[in-house]
């Protein structure tokens, strides 16, 4: 499970608390997506079993202007974004 | 880069995030949120949740920070990707402000809704960094849409 902290925690945390959440953050960051990139793999596959397309053809569509970008498919398109990062 | 959008010291980004998410708390311009920093892995920080805002405005936030140099909470981070969809719940989209795709709108862009109209959207390039905005930004501009939308937003005046 990737570590998190929610923003209001942050807030309410003396310094050196926020330090070491913060470590936490950072290092967890520099390790492989590993879980993560499941998860993000799962986000896109949900999209693609709910528009039936695969993601190449939801990016042809939107090429040629076949689709129209909505915020639904904008969201798709972040994680797609992601993925291919993280697996750079 | 350099300006506003130039890699910075990982707490600082968070310490100017925390300070103005506290500053539109206490206006009360911005009722909740659940924004959470994550360690995204391959090199990133994600930062996620739901702002919601006054007159049923939603802010959704999606943000990837690459860690470019350095360890630690003074690790140097910059914001490679973003997606700032607002919405009025039960009414439409207001605008989103996103990074380019990969094959279409390749560049930073803002769709803007007719939100009280029919719901249509255009796109506007960003043509200069430093018209890019941060998210408190788009907080800034949301609460001016709140204020020229007020009547429309709020239809039922308390009795």
């Amino acid at each position: 499970m990737p570590y998190s902290v929610r923003s209001a925690d942050l807030r309410s945390m003396t310094p050196e608390e926020r330090y070491e959440e913060l470590e936490k953050i950072v290092n967890g960051a520099q390790l492989p997506l590993n879980g993560r990139g499941r998860v993000i793999a799962a986000k896109i596959r949900t999209f693609e079993q709910r528009y039936e397309i695969t993601s190449a053809q939801l990016l042809a569509a939107l090429k040629n202007g076949s689709c129209k970008e909505t915020a639904e498919i904008s969201l798709w398109l972040f994680w797609l974004d992601a993925k291919a990062r993280g697996d750079r | 880069m350099t300006g506003k959008h130039a890699a910075t010291r990982f707490s600082t980004y968070q310490q100017v995030h925390e300070n103005r998410t506290e500053q539109f708390l206490r206006e009360g311009f911005v009722l909740s949120e659940d924004l959470r920093f994550e360690e995204f892995g391959a090199g990133y920080i994600s930062l996620s949740g739901t702002m919601l805002c006054e007159g049923g405005i939603v802010l959704d936030v999606e943000k990837l920070l690459e860690v470019v140099e350095g360890h630690g909470p003074h690790a140097m981070v910059q914001t490679v990707a973003y997606r700032y969809q607002a919405y009025v719940l039960g009414r439409g989209n207001i605008l989103r402000y996103e990074g380019p795709h990969p094959t279409h709108n390749q560049f930073h862009h803002v769709h803007r809704y007719n939100t009280f109209g029919d719901g249509d959207d255009r796109v506007e390039p960003i043509e200069t960094e430093d018209a890019r905005p941060t998210l408190s930004e788009v907080l800034d501009e949301l609460r001016e849409f709140y204020y020229e939308h007020i009547d429309e937003l709020n239809p039922w005046p308390s009795p």
